[in-house]
């Protein structure tokens, strides 16, 4: 994988972001599993405010702007938001999964959490990013930015 | 990249991928029923039309059909594009599958040859109307990354490897010229083109994003659906006995490359959950290793092959290895996913912004649950080891039928099951509307 401080393309640096995600995802899960719950709470903050940081800052208010600019707002961008809005109430059915400790419904709504998310990163990394890079006028600015937030 | 008409929601309506997905076991189990009514005379050729049978309803009518299903599903989510034809062309494609399959089938099972001239007109419609629609767009430069570019050569393959079929085919009706090499290329461009190429296609991608393990090496997904396909190529140009022993190795290497790398990598991987998918992952990847050490043995040292194996029977094995060990794990496993998956993304799509009907939709587990998808693995094992068993010791045979027959009737009952609650979950959304 590149490292943060090669990245020169809003896909490698979106991409990394989406990688993070998976990593302390699985790891919530893995707590969960073991039935190691303060470890699985405090994975699962740390996975809801990365997942929160990319989804709501970095895309919504940075990205799909600057994109929606060029290529108007009824577009890929439109699906992607409700894709989030989607995301957003499976995290918040887990939360509430987790607070009641049930580890079978944790485990059964994680997984249906984890294709939902998979299929929607397939989106965004083979398709809307690429599309960002080529179309976004300033792209390369972006990248800093990302980095930064 | 092409940039107009894409909207990133070309989901295809549930009941595209269903109804492949739902036929497909059906088709298995009507294998189980070839084994149980032929009994050990089954192994006695490789030519006997009930193993024929069997074989094509396995490969076409299991495999293909489901393969066919999901690349109706998946070309949309990896490049944005919809299948042109939508879904007239994806209902006259299953139809005109399913009746090639019985025909064909039947067509060996009762000798009754003529039907074999049925099926190649029904199979080539299905698929010459499968491959315009899918290669319309895999032609032109879509999105999709290594995934798409292992999917145009499996879909080449396919193409292939139905030219050859239906000419074999045609062979029994016609006095036409049949040479066993012929036969070789259309089993090698079968296996090792269309599925082999095309499951390695798909695992490039949901391999490192389901089961967050590192990614594949660029070098990796490139070259080696390229190696092995440039290999058939020259196995159909080159004849000489020393240029296909060569081929043999280079693609067996390609293929051992393929699976030990993947099975490290989900020993590698980050999810630690133990999961049924994975299970049959392994599965299925140490079956395409033995099936390829075995064939090795049998093809390029049959003098130490022999002590054990005769050779016709050491290539059945390798068969099933591949056919029922490699690619029906494979195949039984992503199913296990992707059925339950698109039953609650359809439903969520479906109560658009109630949430008070989101909440209440089963999750993933609810549609197929993992206990009883570690049933279906448990079986397969048994299935796949009473198959093996058979072609060495036929008695067996009956035994295996049976084994298959529960195997693929469980995989229809969970099927079933989640496409019922699926349908019984769609109905109460729309009273809680109607309220």
């Amino acid at each position: 994988m590149t490292k943060e401080s090669q990245m020169t393309t809003i896909d490698e640096v979106m991409t990394a972001g989406h990688r993070t995600c998976d990593r302390y995802f699985a790891s919530a899960e893995a707590a969960v599993a073991d039935a190691d719950w303060p470890g699985a709470k405090d994975a699962w903050r740390k996975f809801s405010r990365v997942l929160d940081q990319h989804i709501t800052v970095l895309e919504e208010k940075l990205l799909f702007p600057a994109f929606e600019e060029v290529n108007g707002p009824a577009g890929p961008t439109q699906m992607m938001r409700m894709e989030h809005d989607q995301i957003r109430i499976l995290v918040e059915q887990i939360h509430t999964a987790l607070a009641a400790r049930d580890q079978q419904v944790f485990l059964g709504l994680a997984e249906t959490l984890m294709l939902l998310i998979q299929q929607h990163n397939i989106k965004e990394e083979q398709i809307l990013y690429p599309m960002m890079d080529e179309s976004i006028v300033n792209a390369a600015d972006y990248v800093g930015k990302l980095q930064l937030e | 990249m092409r940039m107009s008409g894409l909207t990133l929601d070309s989901l295809p309506p549930i009941h595209i991928p269903l109804r492949f997905f739902l036929t497909a076991p059906c088709f298995g189990m009507l294998a189980a029923m070839v084994l149980l009514f032929s009994g050990s005379e089954l192994w006695t050729s490789h030519w006997n039309p009930a193993l024929i049978a069997l074989t094509h309803l396995l490969t076409l009518g299991f495999m293909t059909m489901t393969m066919l299903g999901a690349l109706f599903q998946l070309l949309p989510v990896l490049s944005g594009e919809r299948v042109p034809g939508g879904t007239p062309l994806a209902f006259a494609v299953h139809l005109l599958m399913v009746a090639a399959v019985l025909c064909l089938s039947a067509g060996f099972v009762f000798r009754e040859y003529f039907l074999l001239g049925v099926a190649v007109v029904l199979l080539a419609m299905a698929l010459a109307g499968f491959i315009v629609a899918i290669g319309s767009k895999l032609v032109t430069n879509i999105a999709g990354g290594d995934s798409i570019h292992a999917m145009r050569l499996a879909i080449a393959a396919l193409l292939v490897t139905i030219g050859l079929g239906c000419y074999r085919a045609l062979t029994y009706l016609y006095p036409l010229e049949s040479p066993l090499s012929l036969t070789m290329l259309h089993v090698s461009w079968a296996l090792l083109g269309w599925v082999l190429i095309l499951i390695m296609g798909i695992s490039f991608q949901v391999i490192p994003m389901f089961q967050v393990t590192p990614d594949y090496p660029s070098r990796l997904t490139r070259f080696i659906p390229l190696v092995i396909f440039t290999g058939l190529l020259l196995l159909a140009l080159l004849q000489t006995p020393v240029a296909v022993a060569g081929l043999v190795i280079v693609i067996g290497v390609a293929v051992l490359v393929y699976a030990g790398f993947s099975l490290r990598l989900l020993q590698h991987r980050k999810r630690r959950l133990m999961d049924v998918s994975v299970r049959f992952w392994q599965l299925g990847l140490s079956c395409l290793i033995l099936a390829v050490l075995l064939f090795w043995l049998v093809f390029l040292l049959p003098d130490i092959a022999g002590s054990v194996v005769s050779p016709a029977r050491g290539v059945l094995l390798a068969g099933v290895l591949m056919v029922l060990g490699f690619a029906c794990s494979i195949i039984m496993g992503m199913l296990q996913k992707i059925v339950p998956f698109l039953a609650f993304l359809h439903l969520q799509r479906h109560c658009s912004a109630n949430i008070r009907a989101i909440r209440s939709l089963p999750n993933m587990h609810g549609f197929i649950s993992p206990a009883r998808s570690l049933w279906l693995l448990r079986i397969h094992v048994v299935a796949i080891a009473a198959m093996l068993g058979a072609v060495i010791y036929g008695p067996l045979t009956g035994i295996a039928g049976l084994a298959l027959l529960l195997d693929f009737g469980w995989l229809a009952f969970l099927m079933i099951n989640a496409a019922l609650l699926y349908a019984g979950t769609r109905s109460s959304i729309a009273a809680m509307e109607a309220d």
